[in-house]
């Protein structure tokens, strides 16, 4: 079974900054799931990032994974307060990366999946609590490995997130890519 | 007027219409403890005023869904309770049948923009402390025992002052440090925080079961906040209040028992009476006066009242000493720089010290991320995270 894999908002964002979401759709190999937390972010991040509607749309990130327990959505809450900081008075702030933390520590299914956020906090948190962690970086990597893409236009397209604004770790050189 | 009141008791201007106000927010946390999410949803609809379908529009659901989920057959997500929650200004527990913090109760019901904010304020570090708690990094805060009462209030804030000294000497911390916060924290292991929170307030003492907090507000008056959180160190010594006491009016307080015994205690903490005695043997002039208000970093008014209330002055010469001016006091005894230094940390702001302490420690410990540090000091996460890992000065 191939291991899943929970991209944050962030990266969603990366990919459509540049208008590649489908890419990121195709690098995923039907493996990428999301929380409703994400997703719901994804939405509303559609506004400022029309190719985010090709994520929406492509159905290739599955149903989205949330939960509906008194005990854990009240987890959920905690983990959004007390670990990302989130407001008391803005209940959806850090909400897809507490409630994708949550289903990745608790899911037996979901045990080993990997969760891509280009966020340097989320990342050392989340290999503090166990968590495997990817970042853009790596993603793009993986489909230069799988020939998705050759290192140069992996590259190319680091740089060209950069430039749009997107904040990632980047390589010095496409070599850094193979 | 009064000013200053407590949870469960409000008599202050700060609210209106207290015990209606109270009682009313109270209600929507006890409309029934039983109260299940739909029921509590449905309360929300019905106070914002929409039909159900603009408010399933306004929460990102559709009308169906909607629908079921109030009937029960679907039940709300995580996400649903957070739009929910944002737009009726109800904390997840509460849409989950619990009860609203006590604290987020008294921000409603205070009218008053800095009370409100103050409130607010005190609601956010409390729930960050219980937060903190939860992830093994709790509060330690070391009270002395309070002395058996006397019956008489001033008396009995004098017997707590002396044993609040004597703890501070037990533990070798100098109750005349510049930073009367520094030494709250250190000394007793409570959070002390100066925030700006507008116009027209004096401080807040807050108790909870993992927390123990004092707030102030920043102010022009070099001694102002040190007399109001000496105050409210009395509040919290003698356990006052269980749950938020605020003194919006540090100079309006009313003449119940818990608050002259505060002012009493907050007299003698700041002004034991063995050093004022051994200072005016030494000197009993008005510019020894002066010196003494500067090197207790009080105002000269308080001074006079302490050296009226312990019979070393008249009532005549305490009235003409105590009109003087902390700037008259400083120039009169050549100690304007230190009136400097307390003009300048009284405007001051500070995080409280030992939750930003507490919460580093959570980072460190891989428990938290960087955010809830950063929020406390008032620093771009990004940047900071860049500043720690990066500065090799």
């Amino acid at each position: 079974m191939s291991i899943a894999v929970f991209p944050d908002t962030t990266v969603f964002c990366n990919f459509a900054a540049v208008g590649k979401s489908d890419l990121l759709g195709d690098m995923l190999r039907s493996r990428g799931r999301w929380t409703e937390a994400v997703m719901s972010e994804v939405e509303q991040s559609r506004g400022y990032l029309p190719d985010l509607k090709n994520v929406l749309a492509g159905g290739w990130m599955g149903a989205p994974i949330g939960v509906e327990s008194d005990d854990e959505i009240r987890e959920v809450d905690r983990i959004r307060r007390n670990v990302f900081g989130g407001p008391l008075d803005q209940r959806t702030k850090h909400l897809g990366e507490a409630l994708t933390c949550h289903i990745l520590k608790t899911r037996a299914e979901f045990a080993g999946a990997w969760w891509v956020t280009d966020d340097a906090d989320a990342l050392r948190y989340a290999r503090h609590q166990g968590i495997t962690t990817m970042e853009t970086i790596d993603l793009i990597r993986h489909a230069v490995a799988d020939y998705d893409l050759i290192a140069d236009e992996g590259f190319r397209l680091l740089l060209s997130m950069a430039d749009a604004g997107r904040s990632l770790r980047l390589p010095t050189s496409a070599a850094e890519l193979t | 007027m009064t000013a200053n009141h407590g949870v469960g008791h409000w008599s202050g201007a700060a609210v209106a219409n207290p015990d209606t106000a109270l009682r009313k927010s109270q209600q929507m946390a006890t409309v029934g403890p039983m109260s299940t999410t739909p029921e509590r949803v449905r309360e929300v609809i019905e106070r914002s005023g929409h039909s159900h379908r603009e408010f399933a529009e306004l929460v990102g659901l559709d009308a169906p869904k909607l629908s079921k989920s109030l009937a029960g057959i679907r039940r709300f997500t995580s996400v649903d309770l957070a739009r929910i929650g944002d737009l009726g200004d109800v904390s997840i527990e509460w849409l989950l049948g619990g009860e609203e913090p006590a604290l987020a109760l008294a921000a409603r019901a205070a009218s008053g923009s800095s009370t409100r904010r103050a409130v607010e304020e005190a609601h956010a570090l409390t729930s960050q402390r219980e937060g903190l708690s939860e992830l093994g990094h709790p509060q330690h805060w070391r009270f002395p025992a309070v002395p058996p009462r006397t019956g008489t209030w001033t008396a009995d804030g004098e017997h707590e002052a002396a044993a609040a000294l004597s703890h501070l000497a037990t533990v070798g911390i100098d109750p005349q440090g510049p930073s009367l916060a520094a030494v709250v924290e250190e000394g007793f292991g409570i959070d002390v925080a100066v925030r700006d929170l507008g116009a027209d307030f004096d401080g807040l003492s807050v108790a909870t079961p993992t927390c123990r907090l004092i707030l102030l507000a920043p102010t022009a008056a070099p001694f102002r906040p040190r007399f109001t959180l000496a105050h409210e160190l009395g509040h919290l010594l003698a356990g006052d209040d269980q749950g938020l006491h605020v003194d919006a009016d540090i100079d309006h307080l009313d003449r119940s028992e818990t608050e002259v015994r505060a002012s009493s205690f907050a007299a003698a903490f700041l002004m034991p009476q063995a050093v004022v005695v051994d200072a005016v043997r030494a000197d009993r002039s008005y510019e020894g006066f002066c010196a003494l208000a500067m090197t207790l970093r009080v105002s000269p008014s308080a001074l006079a009242n302490r050296l009226k209330s312990l019979r070393i002055i008249d009532g005549m010469t305490a009235s003409r000493w105590g009109r003087t001016s902390a700037k008259e006091a400083a120039e009169d005894s050549g100690q304007v720089d230190a009136l400097l230094e307390a003009t300048s940390l009284a405007a001051s702001t500070r995080p409280p010290g030992l939750l930003t302490r507490d919460a580093f420690a959570a980072y460190q410990a891989g428990d938290t991320t960087l955010r809830p540090y950063a929020a406390l000091i008032g620093a771009d996460v990004d940047r900071l995270r860049a500043a720690l890992e990066d500065d090799q000065t």
